[in-house]
């Protein structure tokens, strides 16, 4: 993709600084990455947790 | 005449754009009276609106150095994020963790759900907004009042009072956001699937160790986030503990009523009209609206790509995506109400439960997330 397109743009607020965009498409790869890693990580544990501490079925009762 | 000239002053004083501001005050308390959406917060903000844009208002202080509003925003939340954080205490000890826990794997519908957050970040960046408003501006996206109004004072953004009048706005309006945009990548047959619910009980030991465990593995990849999540955990294992009934109580009633009674008019404090009356607050409450629409999108197709790989007996419903954000209970229940119009028989509930749960941990993660790295960028701008 051509950042360099966006200076051209004018946004409603002002020019756009292709620097600014830039870093949040990085955001958007590192935040939805880290999101992805807490909460699988999370996963993983509740799912251990849940075989080393035993349920008990409602049912059973 | 000249000794009562003080009645005269005030009118003198009055600009236009504090009758609008009164407007504006005067609308949100009326959703919040009339239509209750969010009356806890919206009224407060609301009645507090009016009450900064009064001329020579004491509360400012205009008239003396000390204004209560002014004192409250500089020392309950400006200086120390006080205000917003205890009210994570009182959430952490109200939410039931029990659902998401029997069903692990919508945590993950808990992260795909903030993808609205970024892709609003991204939007906000071409608008023209400084990279601190932008980041300030996602955050509406993560559909947590505390986190967006924290996250936006952290960034010292230009709108922070914007930017928490849209995230408890939209909040209210997740069952009219989300249905439709749930719709929108959805089909009636996917919307039609159904899911076994088997209900189990889970030990006390997996509930008391989660707030743990969760605050350590946050704290260890998003530092910035410790203070949320720890704070939002810290209630909850109050509550999972057992042995602090008493305690649990009071942070679930006495501590988050006393911390919404007062956020909701301290934020008010960023509605003086000088600074809300801007083309930018406009465009942040169209943003918002994006991130909340964007955030259903995310949740609703990483579901539907689950299922690619999915056995079909075990596909999930798509629409649990869209309840991967922290807007709890409602969007819980848009997704209950919107599986019964298709299939009477179809009850996702307690599924929809757990992906909202989810999405509670995976929006104060995101804003933790936010602040790490945006604050870093920042830094080396």
């Amino acid at each position: 993709m051509n950042f360099q397109l966006l200076n051209v743009f004018q946004s409603l607020l002002g020019p756009v600084n292709t620097a600014d965009v830039i870093k949040t498409l990085w955001l958007l790869l590192q935040g939805m990455v880290g999101l992805f890693v807490v909460m699988t990580l999370l996963y993983v544990i509740v799912t251990v947790f849940g075989k080393i501490f035993k349920e008990k079925n409602t049912n059973e009762k | 005449m000249g000794d009562f000239s003080f009645i005269l002053n005030s009118f003198h004083a009055l600009t236009w754009q504090m009758v609008v501001m009164w407007a504006i005050g005067g609308v949100l308390i009326w959703l919040a009276i009339k239509k209750q959406f969010e009356p806890a917060l919206l009224l407060p903000i609301g009645f507090g609106a009016i009450l900064v844009n009064l001329p020579f208002a004491d509360t400012m202080g205009v008239a003396s150095q000390s204004g209560i509003i002014k004192w409250l925003f500089s020392v309950g939340v400006h200086s120390s994020e006080a205000m917003p954080l205890l009210l994570f205490v009182g959430i952490g000890a109200m939410i039931d963790f029990g659902p998401l826990l029997l069903n692990p794997k919508l945590m993950l519908c808990g992260a795909a759900a903030q993808l609205g957050i970024f892709i609003t970040i991204i939007l906000s960046a071409l608008f023209g907004f400084h990279l601190n408003d932008a980041m300030s501006a996602g955050v509406i996206g993560a559909a947590d009042g505390p986190t967006a109004i924290l996250v936006s004072i952290k960034m010292n953004s230009a709108y922070k009072g914007a930017i928490a009048v849209a995230a408890y706005s939209y909040m209210a309006l997740v069952p009219i956001i989300q249905p439709a945009a749930i719709k929108l990548v959805t089909t009636k047959k996917e919307r039609q699937i159904r899911m076994q619910y088997n209900p189990k009980q889970v030990s006390k030991t997996t509930k008391i160790l989660f707030p743990i465990i969760v605050t350590m593995v946050a704290g260890f990849i998003a530092p910035a986030s410790v203070a949320l999540v720890g704070f939002l955990m810290f209630g909850n294992l109050i509550r999972e503990c057992g042995v602090l009934e008493s305690l649990s109580q009071t942070a679930q009633t006495s501590l988050a009523n006393l911390i919404t009674i007062f956020l909701g008019i301290t934020i008010a404090f960023q509605m003086r009209a000088s600074e809300f009356l801007t083309f930018g607050t406009l465009l942040i409450m169209v943003i918002g609206l994006f991130a909340f629409v964007f955030d259903t999108i995310g949740g609703v197709l990483f579901i539907k790509l689950l299922n690619l790989f999915t056995p079909k007996e075990k596909r999930m419903n798509p629409m649990l995506g869209a309840a991967g954000i922290s807007a709890f209970p409602m969007s819980a229940r848009v997704v209950q109400k919107m599986a019964l119009k298709e299939d009477d028989q179809n009850h996702l509930l307690m599924h929809a439960v757990g992906a909202n749960v989810a999405g509670q941990i995976g929006s104060v993660v995101a804003g933790g997330i936010i602040l790490s790295l945006g604050l870093n960028m920042l830094h080396l701008a």
